[in-house]
């Protein structure tokens, strides 16, 4: 479970400051599928970059529970603690991808591991696993710019899956995809999220935000409306 | 395999091969001058202990004087003949283990009718004191007890009614002298006792032929003198002490060598190591480090999207900050390796076509001896010197972590999210 309380963020731009987030309240229960929807602009990103640790408020809390411990303000948390945050509870996925370019794609979904060398075993294993279920078991030795968009994007997703985390946040995760292909991250989303994980995704494409079981539309860095979708179809 | 942050720096190394080259390549010239300025003048400080260790002697003292009117028989060079019974008090002296003294002379060639034949060369002849060989121009083997630069024959007789002499190889090889032939020096025939490696003897009042220094002093004919004292001193002693006592007895115009003087005299290269070599250092060092930095920073600067995405995934502030200085150590590393075999390399090149003469005070070959090259010459040898290598290590590791240092500490406090806005 995640609370997001009275969150804020404001960013300096030359003398002038941006607000990109204006006392936005939320609460994305666990296992659930939010879609945050909006123009550029409208503070999307930013919400799923405070929700996700990677960057903290000018103002409010981010609550997040996470197993065997207590609820905790990531706002108050340490530069290592959020670190940690992000390389046990949270995987990313993103518009460009982002994966290391000097790294085969085996290597770019084992990069969260490094820090973790007890785990290298077992993690090496899954990896192998994960990229024999997105079907890129063959071209594990590959690098990145030797594959299309599409297999990239199955890679990040592999590499955000690594540790098992109870959150995915993707932001535009089909942005830089044909519909065909995007049509098979989106499908990916949907099965990890009926496996129990907490997906919150970040678009402006209202047709991709529908997969979401709940919309959250934000506009000038407000939350203007909440939706509830009906149950999806597969 | 296995991905560590060692393979991670690798991978990010070979992929900017160009600014890596050129940081190695910076570092490591840096790392070359060094290893080669520190290998070559400790190569030549040695060259130039040779002729002192070789002799045995700690002090090697010599009265200037003017070059003398020309003799059948005269003094080399231009030094005052000192009286021997100067050694038997500097025997005496609580502070010396040793005292020797020898007699350099030029021996002109006579014609059958006993006048000077100018159309052959003078040979060079030392008398060396039998007296005491542990000091000298010629000095009997440690283990052997025998000398050890004599390959062929005996060492000279202590008999003063034999003439004998010992001749160097390259002489013997000239004249087509062997052992028991007679080699001719002004009016008096000496047999040949023995034949000597001139690459083993001291340097210093090197000669063709060695007599006894009776028999030298019987040549010149100006009674018991020598050109050059040598002494070996204690551990303990006060050489300070000793040369005011030297200048006491035979005048303040002295000249007194030691290994480090003569380095001094004959090349100067102490001054070249000590100032020349350190503020030249210093300054390639400061450029080197600039060069690195500025190289590091860009470097860091390029890949703020790939340190946010490795923050992004939740490696710690300490953790990118590891791996940026592990790139820069392993770039230091190849530096140091490069620039150890590069600066050996330059030294042995140079150790190969140095030219390092004795001070003409003391090895007085006339320029027209047969055999002048050999004496006067100090051999530079290298050596494998470990504390270098280690140093270049050093050097090249420090200046690229010390570069890296504030690019990766900068660079590992931005924030993910402002990384990931990069490019």
């Amino acid at each position: 479970m995640i609370r997001v309380e009275n969150l804020s963020k404001t960013y300096r731009k030359g003398t002038q400051a941006v607000s990109a987030l204006r006392e936005v309240s939320l609460d994305i229960p666990a296992g659930s599928f939010l879609a945050l929807v909006g123009r550029s602009g409208s503070g999307k990103s930013t919400l799923l970059q405070m929700i996700g640790g990677l960057d903290r408020p000018t103002g409010g809390h981010v609550w997040v529970e996470l197993p065997e411990e207590e609820e905790k303000d990531l706002a108050a948390l340490s530069r290592d603690d959020l670190a940690l945050y992000r390389r046990r509870h949270v995987g990313f996925i993103f518009q460009a991808f982002n994966l290391l370019p000097t790294l085969t794609l085996l290597e770019n979904i084992l990069v969260p591991v490094v820090p973790e060398k007890n785990l290298w075993q077992e993690k090496h294993a899954f990896a192998l696993e994960l990229l024999k279920q997105l079907e890129l078991k063959e071209r594990a030795e590959h690098l990145p710019a030797e594959l299309s968009g599409g297999e990239q994007q199955r890679v990040a997703i592999a590499r955000a899956l690594i540790l098992d985390p109870a959150l995915l946040l993707a932001d535009e995760p089909t942005g830089e995809l044909d519909a065909q292909t995007a049509a098979v991250i989106v499908g990916l989303l949907r099965k990890l999220n009926s496996e129990g994980k907490t997906i919150v995704l970040a678009t402006h494409d209202l047709g991709l935000a529908r997969h979401g079981a709940t919309l959250a539309h934000l506009e000038d860095g407000k939350i203007v409306r909440m939706e509830k979708n009906p149950p999806a179809t597969t | 395999m296995e991905i560590n942050w060692i393979n991670l720096a690798w991978r990010e190394l070979s992929r900017r091969k160009t600014r890596a080259l050129l940081s190695i390549l910076g570092m490591g010239l840096c790392v070359t001058l060094l290893v080669s300025i520190l290998t070559i003048s400790r190569a030549v400080e040695r060259a130039f202990q040779g002729p002192m260790s070789q002799a045995g002697a700690d002090l090697v003292v010599q009265k200037p004087g003017l070059p003398c009117a020309w003799q059948q028989v005269k003094l080399a060079g231009s030094l005052s003949p000192v009286e021997t019974r100067v050694l038997a008090g500097l025997r005496q002296d609580r502070e010396v283990i040793a005292a020797s003294g020898s007699l350099q002379l030029w021996a002109f060639p006579m014609d059958e009718n006993g006048r000077p034949d100018q159309s052959r060369k003078p040979v060079v002849v030392t008398g060396i004191d039998l007296d005491d060989l542990r000091i000298g121009p010629v000095k009997p083997n440690k283990d052997k007890g025998a000398c050890c630069e004599v390959f062929e024959g005996d060492l000279l007789s202590r008999d003063a009614s034999k003439r004998e002499a010992l001749v160097t190889r390259e002489f013997a090889r000239i004249h087509r002298l062997k052992v028991g032939d007679a080699v001719r020096l002004w009016k008096h025939d000496f047999t040949v006792a023995g034949l000597i490696d001139p690459g083993k003897l001291a340097r210093i009042a090197g000669a063709e032929v060695y007599v006894s220094l009776p028999q030298a002093q019987e040549l010149y004919g100006h009674g018991l003198v020598m050109d050059t004292l040598y002494l070996k001193l204690r551990p303990e002693a006060d050489p300070r002490r000793i040369e005011s006592l030297l200048k006491k007895k035979l005048g303040a115009d002295l000249a007194i060598t030691t290994s480090s003087q003569l380095l001094t005299q004959a090349a100067g290269f102490e001054v070249l190591q000590k100032s020349v070599t350190q503020a030249f250092g210093l300054i390639v060092l400061a450029m080197v480090l600039l060069l690195v930095a500025k190289s590091s920073a860009a470097a860091v600067h390029e890949r703020t999207r790939e340190i946010g995405i490795l923050k992004t995934v939740g490696w710690k502030d300490g953790e990118v900050r590891r791996l940026l200085l592990t790139e820069h150590f392993l770039q230091g590393l190849i530096a140091g390796i490069g620039g150890f075999l590069l600066g050996t390399a330059v030294s042995w090149v140079y150790a190969q076509t140095a030219v390092l003469k004795l001070p003409e005070t003391l090895n007085k070959y006339p320029i027209c001896a047969d055999t002048i090259a050999p004496l006067a010459i100090a051999k530079v040898k290298l050596a494998f010197e470990p504390d270098l290598l280690l140093l270049g290590f050093a050097l090249s590791v420090v200046i690229s972590l010390a570069a890296a240092a504030v690019a990766a500490k900068k660079s590992s406090h931005l924030s993910p999210s402002e990384a990931l806005r990069q490019l």
